[in-house]
């Protein structure tokens, strides 16, 4: 199980990040359900993470703009599992995405304070 | 830092030209639609799966430092992030 907080109405979660050759490093996260991917980080806490670039793809914004995004590859660990996900290059605030959600079941008490919960799909 | 030789609006460029001239008309069938593509822009190689992280791994286990480029083959964008994806194949 995963704890959260509603923060600003945005639910917030954190994430363990491995970087190469370093200890874990958590970052705090919104929760996007208009996110398909599994994660996007700023350009320049990908830079401190020292992340390996992955691939350049297309990603589409909610003004329906497509943009070219570089990619970057993050060993994350979720709900205590590590597992390699794509971590996109955009943004000034780090977003998980349901690709991240996938399979899990995700409840969030919508007020100041309340508790965003992830775990398993009973 | 992105590619090393390459930049990102390069890759791009490359990807693009690559998949719509010499691999969508081969790849976009019924079962690839939704699917991801990556793609070596400097050799053609392409890898079709599931995850963008295991495409690309797979092309980098033959070129460590291919520049590479991704397509979810009949959408006009990997992700949506916030926006909604288009398909594009008929």
């Amino acid at each position: 199980m995963i704890h959260g907080t509603v923060i600003g109405l945005q639910a917030r979660m954190s994430i363990i990040i491995l970087p190469p050759e370093r200890l874990g490093v958590e970052i705090e996260c919104v929760i996007d359900t208009g996110f398909e991917g599994f994660l996007t980080l700023p350009p320049s806490v990908i830079a401190n993470l020292g992340l390996p670039y992955l691939i350049n793809i297309n990603a589409n914004l909610a003004n329906n703009s497509s943009v070219e995004t570089d990619v970057y590859l993050a060993t994350a660990v979720w709900n205590g599992v590590e597992r390699n996900i794509a971590a996109l290059a955009m943004g000034r605030r780090p977003l998980i995405g349901t690709a991240l959600l996938e399979d899990y079941h995700l409840s969030i008490d919508f007020c100041e304070g309340g508790t965003a919960l992830v775990d398993e799909i009973l | 830092m992105s590619h090393p030789t390459l930049s990102s609006q390069e890759v791009a460029r490359r990807g693009k030209e690559l998949y719509q001239r010499s691999i969508r008309a081969k790849v976009e069938t019924q079962e690839n639609i939704g699917k991801i593509i990556s793609i070596n822009v400097e050799t053609g190689d392409y890898e079709i799966g599931d995850d963008l992280v295991e495409t690309s791994l797979r092309l980098r286990s033959k070129q460590p430092d291919a520049a590479l480029w991704g397509e979810r083959i009949g959408f006009d964008a990997v992700y949506a992030v916030g926006g909604t994806l288009l398909r594009t194949a008929q």
